[in-house]
């Protein structure tokens, strides 16, 4: 008898034994052997004291395999059998199903058995009735309908044509469809449409869901479920509920009367907005009121975007007449013909919006000659600057003073110039990006007038920084890094205050170049400071630190974490705690480096009094202050502690809002952490949401190929993966991991985090070879970037021994 | 009633059937949006599906397909865990201003924690060595959903018998996980 086998027997015998007898049971029966006897005891313990998780099966306890069996006959449908559930409604389900008769595959729309489901077996033939009357390429086909008894429930089914294809949100994706390919699919539906309008069937819920394209690029409408025959009148003729991203103005408030066709038709328009922008119809406001932003228009634009707008028109009556004259219109564009859709006067729509902006526009003007006259533009660098020695100096008063004033300058400078994008862009004849026109204005500006202003090298200057700085706000470093250049030509002198001056610029030209990605340059602009500082003992003491603590910041960013924490300390140790927003951003640092260690504690330690000294030295508003409400917020958001984490991001994404603007790199920052946060909470649809934000921002002001934007579209991706949209996180991942690769230098950390992730992704979809691969992948580009100690190869050689 | 034959893990058969369920979860975690994971009815309800389709294919012995189907799932729900905990643990890099890219802490899933999960599963490969019939029970009834009655007759034993078993293995386990989860 084995041992085992032992302890069967007696833990048997103990278990049948009145619990008061079990203990002098198993003394005698064990005799000296002392293990057996506390091995059954410990085991009549658990058996007794616990409810075990193995009690439900692991697939919860509605599930047997033997039952599942058993039940499988059941899902004979007439003819079919349900070979797969690939649609799971309210209603319905449908299942990819075989005709027995043929051995056809079919798709088996199946009425919910007993299910309060607003489809009712009579709507459900009279959807196959529509259906039977169509007869398009486009439109999956009605191959048989009946009436069916499921577990003694009364049902119908549907037996469709099986379209073996993805919805063509996710087709557009990840094929990587041209907008040619985009305008011909979306034509392609319109006709499909026309169909079944011309035979006397609306859709009623037309949205990509229900587009389907095969394999090779062919889209099918699916889903009649909501369609109604447009000889029905009155209630009868009003579909239900809908998706209102798609629905007509007047289907979403339910106004009568309810026009089938022309409703059809602006969820075309909605359909092929959302395929030719990117953007959701209803990311602000209803498409019909929204303006396509600078990235946006990319793919929409001049008689493209009229034929779109003129499908999403309001009033109906307006509206792009049938889905023929839709389809015929893309045609027409395709074709390079002159399209008929009307485009509303360009006069008019500037009337209306000169008026809406009447005060705007004043202030520009305002602006426009303050801009020339090199009174607005003093640095926000420069500015912090000073706000920093005034401060040592005592003034907070006047610092804060100060500040304000340069903010709401440049403020008005930012709002003159959108405005002047604004304006270029309606007058237009097409609506070109409106931020490329603003930019060239400034640029020809910056060209135009300094022969004009031949002799005033110091209206000059202020001309170039201050243009230079108004670029940044549209995001467009590398011509703010152009002007700035130019400004320090004209710089030069060796007075005390003229040197100050040339580092100040440095420091901001670095600043610049840093926000554009490229380190090494803003490190070799940091250099020059600091051999200024080396060779003129007048260069000032904050100047200095500044200086320090900028190359901090740029090699942090270029993930350099051990030389900073090196050199953060050193500074410290010269600088000590000096009053100044130099300081101040140098604890931040210091926070962000215990945040990374996964210190929590001591950031928060660390950044809670320089945020309190922050607030009181500098004020509120302040870009430090700022930086600081942040960081401490995202060091209590992962040390899990979400309400102080809440309450300081909320208030760093407020402040940077109205300070620097939403579109702020600082403020995309912000933004990005607050999506961290929520979804940390579990709050998992809102932080797609801000994520999505966040990186659409991102793409928007840093460009799509930036570091930082790529992180972000890292992060949404992570997002859908734990929402468990596994196929859109895929086509995300590979898309980043291939830009990643076009722009990042060889060695890019970011390389191997990019490998990292796809990787666990594919190891979540059981994708396990090419999960090894690429775990492999991204441990060679690490191993050759990290110390052999650092946690990131741990991890992933962790990872890589968990597969199978 | 033939014999009961052990799974073969290496039969034509186990690879279908695995593949069959593999496939399901897959599919069910692609297409169930909300879902943070495996969903488990969503697994169940298929499984059921592959089973009838596996069993149209080549009439085997019902028991035996049934048995392979337990391991299948075993095998699939220990996979996806251990990927589950390895993205729970993976931090990863951190780096930017306090950006974090990875660290997607999951909520549990419906269906058994997958710590537990990993853990089971180490101990059950433990108790095969030691009781290869109780730890097929395991399989069966933790995995396979499949009733004592239904056991007995794979096993080729008495109600009765897979009752004792059921009592011992499941303390067995039970002090086994909880022994690997604080080594004293």
């Amino acid at each position: 008898m084995s041992r085992h086998s032992q302890i069967r027997a007696l833990f048997l015998e103990a278990l049948a034994a009145p619990a008061a007898a079990r203990e002098e049971l198993l003394r005698r029966a064990c005799g000296s052997d002392e293990e057996l006897r506390a091995e059954v005891e410990s085991l009549v313990r658990i058996h007794e004291a616990e409810e075990s998780f193995l009690d439900a099966g692991a697939l919860g306890s509605g599930f047997r395999v033997s039952e599942a069996l058993a039940r499988s006959d059941e899902l004979r449908v007439g003819p079919y059998l349900a070979l797969a559930l690939i649609g799971d409604g309210a209603s319905s389900l449908v299942y990819r199903a075989c005709d027995t008769r043929s051995g056809v595959e079919v798709a088996l729309k199946l009425l919910r058995p007993g299910a309060l489901s607003a489809q009712t077996i009579e709507d459900l033939l009279a959807e196959a009735e529509l259906l039977r009357g169509l007869e398009h390429p486009a439109i999956a086909r009605c191959l048989d309908a009946g009436r069916a008894n499921l577990h003694g429930a009364s049902s119908a089914y549907l037996a469709l044509e099986f379209v073996r294809g993805t919805t063509l949100n996710v087709y557009v994706r990840s094929s990587r469809a041209c907008v040619r390919q985009r305008i011909e699919l979306l034509a392609a539906v319109a006709r499909a449409v026309q169909h079944a309008h011309e035979r006397g069937c609306a859709h009623n819920d037309l949205k990509p869901d229900n587009i389907l394209v095969d394999g090779e690029g062919r889209p099918k409408l699916i889903d009649f479920g909501a369609a109604r025959s447009l000889r029905s009148s009155g209630e009868a003729a009003r579909p239900p509920g809908g998706t209102p991203r798609y629905s007509s103005p007047e289907r979403r408030n339910g106004r009568a009367p309810f026009d089938a066709v022309a409703s059809d038709v602006y969820s075309l328009g909605a359909i092929a907005w959302e395929l030719l922008t990117a953007q959701a119809p209803g990311d602000e406001g209803s498409p019909s009121e929204a303006q396509p932003s600078a990235a946006v228009t990319l793919e929409l634009r001049g008689e493209l975007e009229r034929v779109v707008r003129h499908a999403l028109e309001h009033e109906p009556a307006r509206r792009c007449r049938s889905a023929a004259f839709f389809a015929d219109e893309l045609e027409r564009y395709l074709a390079g013909e002159a399209v008929l859709s009307p485009r509303p006067s360009a006069a008019r729509r500037l009337a209306e919006f000169a008026r809406a902006n009447r005060v705007l526009v004043g202030g520009f003007a305002a602006t426009l000659l303050a801009l020339m006259a090199g009174v607005a533009g003093t640095s926000w660098a420069l500015q912090r600057a000073r706000v920093a020695r005034d401060a040592e100096r005592e003034q907070r008063e006047l610092a804060e003073v100060r500040l304000e004033q340069s903010q709401a300058a440049r403020q008005r400078a930012v709002q003159g110039a959108k405005i002047l994008g604004e304006l270029f862009r309606r007058f237009s004849d097409r609506s070109r990006d409106g931020a490329e026109k603003v930019e060239a204005a400034l640029v020809s500006a910056a060209n135009a007038l300094p022969p004009v202003l031949a002799g005033a090298e110091e209206v000059q200057f202020a001309l170039h920084h201050s243009l230079g700085i108004a670029l940044a706000d549209f995001g467009r470093y590398e011509l703010t890094v152009e002007q700035l250049e130019r400004a320090l030509a004209l710089a030069g002198g060796e007075r005390e205050e003229q040197l100050e001056r040339r580092a100040s610029l440095l420091l901001d030209i670095a600043a610049a170049q840093s926000l554009r990605g490229d380190q090494l340059a803003s490190l070799a602009r940091i250099d020059e400071v600091q051999r200024l500082a080396d060779l003129h003992a007048s260069i000032s003491a904050p100047t200095r630190l500044r200086c320090a603590v900028a190359r901090a910041s740029a090699l942090l960013e270029r993930g350099r974490t051990d030389e900073v924490r090196v050199l953060a300390a050193q500074i410290r140790a010269q600088h000590g705690y000096a009053p100044g927003a130099s300081s101040l951003a140098l604890a931040s640092i210091e926070g962000r480096l215990l945040t990374e260690e996964g210190r929590f504690e001591q950031a928060i330690e660390g950044l809670t009094p320089a945020l309190a000294a922050a607030r009181a030295q500098l004020g509120e508003r302040h870009d430090v202050t700022l930086g600081l409400l942040n960081n401490l917020g995202s060091a209590w958001s992962q040390a899990k502690d979400f309400a102080p984490a809440e309450a300081l991001l909320d208030a760093a994404l407020e402040g940077r809002t109205k300070v620097l603007g939403e579109r702020h790199p600082d403020t995309l920052q912000t933004l990005h952490n607050l999506a961290s946060l929520r979804r940390r909470q579990g709050r998992l649809e809102e932080a797609l949401d801000l994520q999505a934000r966040a990186a659409r921002g991102r793409a928007e002001v840093l460009g799509p190929l930036h570091p930082r934007t790529l992180l972000s579209r890292n992060n949404y991706a992570s997002q859908l993966q734990a929402l468990g949209r596994f196929p859109e996180a895929l086509v995300e991942l590979r898309d980043l991991l291939e830009s990643a690769e076009l722009v990042l230098p060889e060695r890019h950390w970011q390389r191997g985090l990019y490998r990292r992730n796809l990787a666990v992704l594919l190891h979540e979809m059981g994708e396990y070879d090419e999960a090894r691969t690429n775990y492999r992948a991204c441990l060679e580009l690490w191993e050759a970037q990290f110390r052999p100690d650092d946690p990131r190869l741990s991890d992933v050689r962790h990872l890589l021994s968990l597969l199978p | 009633m033939s014999s009961p034959t052990p799974p073969n893990e290496h039969s034509e058969l186990y690879a279908q059937i695995y593949e069959e369920i593999r496939a399901i979860a897959r599919r069910s975690m692609a297409s169930e949006r909300r879902s943070h994971t495996l969903q488990p009815t969503a697994l169940a309800n298929e499984a059921f599906l592959a089973l009838a389709r596996v069993r149209e294919a080549g009439a085997f012995e019902r028991t035996h397909v049934v048995a392979l189907a337990s391991r299948a799932i075993r095998r699939i729900l220990v996979n996806h865990a251990t990927a589950r905990l390895a993205r729970r643990r993976g931090d990863g890099a951190r780096q930017e201003e306090l950006d974090e890219q990875l660290s997607d802490e999951l909520s549990a899933p419906s269906g058994a924690d997958p710590l537990e999960l990993v853990a089971l599963n180490e101990a059950l490969e433990e108790l095969e060595r030691v009781d290869a019939r109780q730890a097929q029970l395991v399989e069966l009834r933790f995995f396979g959903g499949l009733s004592h009655e239904d056991i007995a007759r794979i096993q080729g034993v008495s109600a009765r018998t897979v009752d004792g078993d059921w009592a011992l293995a499941r303390a067995w386990l039970r002090r086994r996980i909880d022994s690997a989860k604080d080594p004293r």
